[in-house]
C-alpha cells in the first residue's frame, strides 16, 4: 500500500466519521427499530460494474468480472436472511414504466442522501436525520410483489492504481465520484407503505472484491453491515 | 483544347480506378460473433448492452413503429448479411449525431433527421455508421492508447451521471467522446463504404457530398453568431470540405447524381415529428445555423406555413438589426399559408408588442385566441390586450 | 498533485462550502429581495448559485432546488456554465415578455439535453404587484427522472426578478407545492 493510496482511504474514512452522528443513527430512520414479524423484503434489480485500471490510469469495463460478480452477489444476498422469519424474494427487472421512474427516481434520493448525509454537504434542515421518503407512491412495488420492504443495491467496483484512488475520492467529495480504484456502493432499504428509506449504508473504501464467492459475501456483508434485524 | 481533355479524361479514369480499387479490396466481412467477455472487446460490448437497455427504456426514444420500420428496412437494405445484427434507435436529441456501437446498436438523433434533405442522404449517413461496424473501428480506437484515456474519462463521467443524478453536461460529453472519435483515416473509409452501400441500394450518389456541404453551410453561419458556440453541433462528426469533396469524387465515379433521393417519401414519413424537431431546434439557440436550415427547407417546399413560422421564431430569437421587421413578415408568409401553427399570431403579437405597435400587436393576439382558445397561456395573453406586465 | 489535493481536500473540510440554513421567518435573498418563510431551507453554497441569485433546497441538490434569480439586468446570463464562453449563452433583454422571459429559462433547461414542456403561463402576483407564473414539467437528460416545475417573475426597473421551483413529479412536487407558492406570495423587493 503506497502512501497516496493510504491517505485517500484514511481520508475516506475520515469523511465517514466527520459527516453526522455516528454509530446506528446515521443508519437508520428516527423511530425505525427492527422489520416487522415476517416481513418480506424485495431484491430489487442489483446494479453493478466492474471495471479494472491500467497503471496509465485506463479504466476498462470487464464484462467477464461484472457478470461473475453479479451472480455471486445476487446468490449472496438472497441467501442472506436478517432474520429466521423474514423472507427474500426476487423480483423482476420490470420494463414497466412506473417502476422504471420509481427506480430513478431512488437514482436521485440516494445520491442527495451520500451527498447530503454521508458526505461533507450536510443540510441543516435534516438535523443530522436520516430523512428521506420515497413518498406513498412506492405503493406499486409492494402491490406487484407482496413485499413489505424493498432493498436497492449499487456497486462500482474497480482494480487500480494508487493516483487513480486518491483522484476518486477528490471526486467523490465534489459529488462526481467513480474515477474509480476503489469500492464505491450503498443499500437502500425503503419500507413500501410509506416509501420512507428506513434505512441506508454507503461503502467508501479502498480494498474489496467481487470476483469470487467468498469476497463477494464479504463486500456484500460490508455494504450491509448494521442492517436492521 | 487536346491537352485540357486529355488532363481531364486522366482526371477520370483515376477516379474510376480508384473507385474500383477500394470495391476490389473490400468485401463485407462475416457476421461477427459474440466476443469472450474477458477480452476488451468483451467489455466494449458488455458495457454497449448496458447502455442499449437503457435506451429502450428511455423517455427520449423515438417510439413511432412506421418511422422504426422505415428507417430500420434502410439499414437493413445495406447491412446486408449483417442485417439481423444491427439495431437501429432513433432519440430525440437536437444535435447532428449518428453512431454505430461495436454490439450492433445504431444511434440515430433527431438533429440528424431533421437536417436530411432526403432519404439517400439518410441512407449515406447510415451507409457510413454501418461502415464503421463492418471494419470494426471502435475496437480499434479502444486498443489506441491514446483514446483509452478519453474514453475511460467518457465513461467516468457517463456512470457518475447516473449513480450521481448531476447533471453531466451534454457538450462536455460530446467533447469527450470527441476525444476518442475516429481517425481521419477511418472516417474516410466509413465514408467509402457507405457511398458504396447507399449507391448499391439504388441512391443518387452525389446525396452523400450534399450532407456535408450542408453541414458547412449551417456551421459557417454560426461563425457570424454573436454566440456561436463552436462546432458542438457537430460534435462528433465535424464536416471539412475535404471530406466533402472526396465524397463528390467518389460518387462522380459511381455515377453521380443517377438514383433515386427519396425526398417526397422521407419528408411523409417525417412529418408527424417535424414540428416537434424543429422546437427542439430552437431551443439550441442558435438562431443562424437554424435559419439556414429553415431557408434550405424552404427551397424544398416553399408553400409551407410551418416552416415559414418557425424561420420568424429564428429570427424573433436572434434578435439582431433588421430581425424583428423581417420576423414579422415571415409571420405574415406564414399566415397566408397552409400548415402555420395558431403560434405565429402569439409570436408575431409578441413582436409587434416589442416594436410598440398596439394595433397590430392586439389584433394578432386576438387572432391566436380565437384559435387556441385553451392554450396555455391564454391568460397570459389576454393580460397583454389589457395592456397588463409590461 | 499530493499537494494540490491536499489544499482542495483542506477547503472542502474547512466548510467554504456548506449549505447554511435558512429560515423560519424572514430571510433576505441577494441584496435588495425578502421572502418570510414557514420553516427551514438550506441555502447551497454558491458554486451551485446562478451568478445573480441563490439556490435552496429542502432535499438535496439531485432532488429539489429553489432557485432565485435576482435582479438580471439587460445582457445578463441565467447560469454560467463551466467551460463555456459567456458570450455564447442567451442573455436576458430588458423588453422581453413573460412569453420570452419563459423561453429564455427554457433554453437553460434544455441545454443538457433535458425535455420542457409548459403547463401553463399566467399573470400573477409577484413582489407585490404584477407578474407571471409558469408551471412545466421536464425529463432530466442524465437520469431520466420526471421534474415539474413552477416558477414566478416580475420585472421591476427594467430588471427581472425570478424564482423557480423543480423537483419530482412523484411525491415531491406536490408535497413542497404549496410551501414553494407561500414562499412566492411573501417575497418582496427592499429589506
Amino acid at each position: 500500500m503506497t502512501g497516496l493510496r493510504r491517505f485517500a482511504v484514511v481520508l475516506g474514512a475520515l469523511l465517514l466519521a466527520l459527516a453526522l452522528p455516528a454509530g446506528a443513527a446515521k443508519n437508520r430512520a428516527e423511530g425505525f427499530e427492527k422489520l416487522a414479524q415476517g416481513a418480506r423484503i424485495a431484491i430489487m434489480p442489483v446494479d453493478i460494474e466492474l471495471f479494472s485500471i491500467s497503471a496509465g490510469g485506463v479504466l476498462e469495463p470487464r464484462a467477464d468480472w461484472t457478470e461473475q460478480a453479479l451472480g455471486h452477489f445476487r446468490a449472496a444476498l438472497l441467501t442472506r436472511k436478517p432474520r429466521p422469519d423474514i423472507e427474500v424474494m426476487d423480483i423482476e427487472d420490470a420494463d414497466d414504466e412506473t417502476v422504471q421512474s420509481l427506480n430513478a427516481l431512488h437514482g436521485a434520493i440516494s445520491s442527495a442522501i451520500a451527498a447530503h448525509h454521508f458526505g461533507s454537504y450536510a443540510l441543516p434542515s435534516k438535523e443530522g436525520r436520516l430523512d428521506w421518503s420515497m413518498g406513498p407512491e412506492v405503493r406499486t412495488i409492494r402491490e406487484r410483489s407482496g413485499a413489505d420492504y424493498a432493498l436497492f443495491t449499487f456497486v462500482r467496483d474497480s482494480y487500480a492504481s494508487s493516483e487513480r484512488i486518491a483522484a476518486m475520492v477528490v471526486g467523490a467529495l465534489f459529488g462526481v465520484g467513480l474515477g474509480g480504484g476503489v469500492q464505491v456502493g450503498y443499500a437502500s432499504l425503503v419500507e413500501l407503505d410509506s416509501g420512507r428509506i428506513v434505512w441506508f449504508n454507503l461503502l467508501l473504501r479502498g480494498t474489496g472484491d467481487l470476483r469470487e464467492p467468498d469476497k463477494a459475501r464479504e463486500t456484500l456483508e460490508a455494504l450491509l453491515a448494521g442492517f436492521p434485524q | 483544347m487536346e491537352r485540357r481533355g486529355f488532363v481531364l479524361g486522366c482526371g477520370c479514369a483515376g477516379l474510376l480506378a480508384l473507385a474500383a480499387a477500394a470495391r476490389a479490396q473490400w468485401a463485407a466481412p462475416d457476421r461477427f460473433t459474440r466476443p469472450d467477455p474477458a477480452t476488451d472487446e468483451g467489455g466494449l460490448w458488455a458495457i454497449m448492452d448496458r447502455e442499449e437497455k437503457r435506451i429502450r427504456r428511455s423517455a427520449f426514444l423515438l417510439r413511432d413503429q412506421a418511422l422504426n420500420r422505415y428507417v430500420g428496412e434502410m439499414v437493413c437494405g445495406m447491412a446486408g448479411d449483417h442485417c439481423p445484427d444491427v439495431r437501429t434507435y432513433l432519440l430525440r436529441v437536437p444535435w447532428f449525431n449518428a453512431s454505430m456501437a461495436p454490439n450492433g446498436m445504431m444511434q440515430v438523433w433527431s438533429g440528424l433527421l431533421l437536417r436530411m434533405s432526403n432519404e439517400a442522404q439518410l441512407a449515406a449517413v447510415l451507409g457510413h455508421e454501418i461502415g464503421h461496424y463492418l471494419q470494426r473501428h471502435s475496437l480499434e480506437r479502444l486498443r489506441d492508447a491514446k483514446s483509452r484515456s478519453a474514453f475511460a474519462q467518457f465513461l467516468g463521467i457517463a456512470l457518475s451521471a447516473a449513480g450521481a443524478g448531476s447533471a453531466a453536461p451534454l457538450a462536455e460529453l460530446a467533447v469527450l467522446a470527441g476525444g476518442f472519435a475516429y481517425t481521419r483515416d477511418q472516417e474516410r473509409d466509413a465514408d467509402r463504404i457507405g457511398l458504396e452501400l447507399m449507391a448499391g441500394a439504388g441512391y443518387a450518389p452525389i446525396e452523400a457530398s450534399r450532407v456535408w456541404a450542408q453541414l458547412l453551410e449551417e456551421q459557417k453561419a454560426g461563425e457570424k453568431d454573436e454566440d456561436w458556440s463552436g462546432s458542438f453541433l457537430f460534435a462528433s462528426h465535424p464536416p471539412s470540405e475535404e471530406r466533402q469533396q472526396t465524397l463528390a469524387e467518389l460518387a462522380q465515379a459511381r455515377g453521380g447524381s443517377t438514383g433515386g433521393t427519396g425526398a417526397d417519401r422521407y419528408r411523409t414519413m417525417l412529418a408527424a415529428h417535424r414540428k416537434e424537431f424543429l422546437q427542439d431546434e430552437l431551443r439550441r439557440r442558435k438562431p443562424s445555423e437554424s435559419l439556414v436550415l429553415l431557408e434550405r427547407m424552404l427551397k424544398d417546399t416553399p408553400e409551407d406555413g410551418e416552416l415559414e413560422f418557425f424561420k420568424g421564431e429564428a429570427l424573433r430569437q436572434r434578435a439582431g438589426e433588421g430581425d424583428l421587421q423581417r420576423a414579422v413578415e415571415a409571420y405574415g408568409q406564414a399566415a397566408s399559408r397552409a400548415g402555420a401553427p395558431p403560434e405565429a399570431y402569439r409570436s408575431l403579437g409578441l413582436v409587434e408588442r416589442s416594436l410598440s405597435h398596439g394595433e397590430a400587436s392586439q389584433a394578432a393576439f386576438r387572432r391566436y385566441l380565437e384559435l387556441k382558445p385553451d392554450a396555455q397561456d391564454a391568460a397570459m395573453i389576454r393580460s397583454y390586450l389589457e395592456g397588463g406586465s409590461r | 498533485m499530493k499537494g494540490l489535493l491536499a489544499v482542495l481536500v483542506a477547503l472542502l473540510l474547512a466548510g467554504c462550502v456548506a449549505f447554511a440554513a435558512v429560515g423560519p421567518g424572514p430571510v433576505k435573498v441577494g441584496d435588495v429581495m425578502t421572502v418570510s418563510l414557514d420553516g427551514k431551507w438550506n441555502r447551497a453554497p454558491s458554486m451551485f448559485a446562478p451568478p445573480k441569485g441563490e439556490v435552496w433546497t429542502a432535499e438535496g441538490i439531485p432532488v429539489d432546488r429553489l432557485t432565485f434569480f435576482v435582479g438580471l439586468a439587460d445582457n445578463d446570463v441565467l447560469y454560467r456554465s463551466q467551460g463555456a464562453d459567456e458570450k455564447k449563452l442567451p442573455k436576458f433583454r430588458a423588453g422581453m415578455h413573460p412569453n420570452e422571459i419563459v423561453e429564455f429559462y427554457e433554453a437553460y433547461a434544455t441545454a443538457d439535453g433535458s425535455s420542457f414542456t409548459l403547463i401553463k403561463l399566467e399573470p400573477a402576483s409577484f413582489l407585490g404587484a404584477d407578474g407571471f407564473r409558469f408551471e412545466f414539467q421536464a425529463v432530466r437528460k442524465s437520469d431520466e427522472v420526471r421534474l415539474s416545475g413552477v416558477g414566478y417573475g416580475a420585472l421591476r426597473g427594467g430588471k427581472l426578478y425570478m424564482m423557480v421551483y423543480t423537483a419530482p413529479t412523484i411525491h415531491f412536487f406536490p408535497g413542497y407545492l404549496p410551501r414553494v407558492e407561500a414562499i412566492a406570495r411573501s417575497a418582496r423587493l427592499g429589506a
